[in-house]
C-alpha cells in the first residue's frame, strides 16, 4: 500500500503516478510539521532559546521521514526502544548502546552493567521476516546512545 | 584638581612629566598654570577617544568573530546535507544503471527467442510448401472411379493438411503473444524491482542515520539555552510538563546527577528531540495518512492504522504485510 501510496520517480510514469507521489510527499510534509509544531510549542520549548533555526529541523525531520518511508516500504519492521520498554545496562561491548560523547571514555569499563540514566538517542531495531524460516530475525539500524554518571570513577581514581 | 587627574590617571603623568613641568609657575610652589591645565586636559580626553576607539574596535572584533564562526557552522551543516543529497542522488544512478542493464539482458534474449521462432515457422512453411508441390505434381494415373475416390482422398488429406497449417499457425501466434506478454510481464516487474523499491544496504541506512542524529544534534547545541537557570523561574504547572516530558528519557532517581550545568540543556534537548523523531516520526508507516482525516468520526487513516496493527508487538510483521496485500487486493 505504502509503494501505492508513494510510486518511484520513473521515466514512464503517467500522470496519475505524479500526482499520487506529490500528494503523498505534501501529506507527509504537513505530518512532519504538525509534530514538529507540537514539539516546538510543547514543554520543550523551556530548553530553547529564541530566535530559532525551525527550517533547519523540518528539513532534518523531513529527511527522517523519508527515509523511514523507505524503510516500510520492504518486508521490515522498524522498532524504536527507549525507556517506555525496559532500561539499558551499560556495556561498551554491546554494538547496541553506547556512551555519550561527554562520558569519560577511561572510565567505561568501570561502568559496565550500570543503569544508563539519560537516553539521549532510542534503539532502532529492523525486524526482517525469514520466509524460509518463519521467525523474525533483527538488526541495529542504530545503537542507543546514552548519559550515566562517571564523575563518581573518575574522583575515586585521583 | 590636579590631584584628582593624578589619582586617574597616574600613567600619564609617569609618562609626560615635561606637561607638568612646563605647566607649573616658575618660581611658583608648584601648582599648574592655565596652558598647562589645558594640555592636560586636551590629552585627557585624546586618551579617553582613544580607549573609546579600542573598546569598539574590540567588540567589533568579537562580534565579526561569532560571526564567522556562526557562518562556518552553517556552511558545514549545509556542505553535509548536500554530500548525503549527492550520495543519495548517485545511489539512484546506480540503481537505474542496473535496471537498465537488467532491461538490455531481458531485450537481448526476448530478440534470440523471436528468431529462434521465426526460423522454425520457415521451417514449417517450407514443409508446406514442399508438400503442396508434391501434390500438384502427381499425375492421375488412375482410373476414374478409382481417380474420384483418390481425389476425394486427396482433397481430404489437403483440407487436412491445411487445417493442421491454419492450427499450426493459431499455436504458433499464441506463442507469439504469450513470448511477449511474458516479456513485457518481466520487463514490468523488473521496473517495479528497479530504484527505491530495491532493499537498501544496512551499511546505507546506518550512514543516513548517523547523519540524521548528527545534524538534530549540532542543532540542539545550537539552540539550546546556556544553562539551566531560566527553568528556575518557571511556574508550577509549567515546570511539571516539563519534568514529566523529560521522564521519557530519565531512568532512575538522579538522572542528571553529575553532568555539568552548562552542558545539561543540550543534553536534555537532544534526548527530547531523538525521542521525539524516533516516536514520532520513524516508527510511524503510515505517517503520510495522519493528515486524511474521517470527516464524520475525525478519526485519521493513519491513526486507525496505528491502533489496528499495535506496531510496537514486532510478531506482527507477518499481519502488517499481509494487510498490505490485502489492500492492494481490494
Amino acid at each position: 500500500m505504502l509503494r501505492y501510496l508513494r510510486p518511484e520517480l520513473r521515466i514512464d510514469n503517467d500522470e496519475a503516478d505524479d500526482a499520487m507521489r506529490e500528494k503523498t510527499d505534501e501529506q507527509l510534509r504537513n505530518s512532519v510539521t504538525t509534530h514538529l509544531n507540537a514539539f516546538l510549542g510543547g514543554p520543550a520549548r523551556h530548553l530553547l532559546r529564541i530566535p530559532l533555526d525551525v527550517e533547519t529541523l523540518r528539513s532534518i525531520y523531513l529527511e527522517a521521514a523519508q527515509l523511514s518511508y523507505q524503510l516500510w516500504t520492504q518486508r521490515t519492521v522498524v522498532r524504536c526502544t527507549t525507556f517506555r520498554d525496559r532500561g539499558f545496562k551499560f556495556d561498551h561491548r554491546d554494538p547496541s548502546i553506547k556512551a555519550h560523547a561527554l562520558v569519560l571514555d577511561e572510565y567505561q569499563d568501570d561502568l559496565l552493567g550500570k543503569d544508563a540514566s539519560i537516553l539521549v538517542q532510542p534503539l532502532l531495531e529492523l525486524y526482517q521476516l525469514d520466509e524460509d524460516t518463519g521467525e523474525s530475525a533483527s538488526k541495529v539500524l542504530a545503537p542507543a546512545e546514552v548519559w550515566l554518571d562517571s564523575s563518581a570513577q573518575a574522583d575515586l581514581s585521583t | 584638581m590636579v590631584g584628582g587627574h593624578q589619582e586617574q590617571f597616574p600613567e600619564q603623568d609617569r609618562t609626560s612629566p615635561q606637561a607638568t613641568t612646563t605647566a607649573t609657575t616658575p618660581g611658583g610652589a608648584g601648582q599648574p598654570t592655565a596652558t598647562g591645565q589645558r594640555q592636560l586636559n586636551h590629552s585627557d580626553k585624546i586618551r579617553r577617544d582613544r580607549d573609546k576607539q579600542v573598546q569598539k574596535l574590540k567588540s567589533l572584533l568579537t562580534h565579526l568573530q561569532n560571526k564567522l564562526c556562526f557562518v562556518q557552522e552553517n556552511f558545514s551543516r549545509e556542505l553535509k546535507a548536500k554530500e548525503s543529497k549527492i550520495e543519495r542522488y548517485l545511489q539512484e544512478i546506480k540503481a537505474q544503471d542496473r535496471r537498465i542493464l537488467e532491461l538490455n539482458e531481458s531485450y537481448k534474449a526476448e530478440q534470440h527467442g523471436m528468431q529462434k521462432q521465426l526460423r522454425r515457422l520457415e521451417i514449417k512453411a517450407k514443409c508446406i510448401r514442399g508438400l503442396e508441390e508434391k501434390l500438384s505434381r502427381q499425375k492421375p494415373t488412375e482410373r476414374p472411379s478409382e481417380l474420384c475416390q483418390n481425389c476425394e482422398g486427396k482433397e481430404q488429406y489437403i483440407q487436412r493438411l491445411e487445417t493442421d497449417r491454419e492450427a499450426s499457425r493459431a499455436n504458433h501466434q499464441a506463442e507469439i503473444v504469450y513470448e511477449r506478454s511474458r516479456s513485457t510481464a518481466r520487463a514490468k516487474a523488473l521496473k517495479s524491482l528497479s530504484g527505491k523499491w530495491i532493499a537498501q544496504d544496512d551499511s546505507v541506512i546506518r550512514r543516513k542515520l548517523e547523519s540524521i542524529h548528527f545534524q538534530l544534534q549540532q542543532w540542539a547545541k545550537a539552540y539550546c539555552i546556556p544553562d539551566l537557570e531560566p527553568l528556575r523561574s518557571l511556574e508550577q504547572p509549567e515546570h511539571d510538563a516539563l519534568q514529566h516530558s523529560l521522564l521519557m528519557v530519565f531512568f532512575g532517581p538522579n538522572p542528571a546527577a553529575g553532568l555539568s550545568q552548562l552542558k545539561a540543556p543540550f543534553v536534555f534537548l537532544n534526548a527530547l528531540l531523538n525521542d521525539n523523531m524516533c516516536m514520532n516520526i520513524i516508527s510511524k508507516p503510515f505517517l503520510s495518512l495522519e493528515e486524511w482525516q474521517n470527516s464524520e468520526t475525525g478519526e485519521t487513516f493513519g491513526q486507525f492504522l496505528h491502533e489496528f496493527l499495535k506496531l510496537k508487538d514486532t510478531s506482527n510483521v507477518i499481519s502488517y504485510h499481509n494487510l498490505d496485500g490485502l489492500t492492494n487486493d481490494q
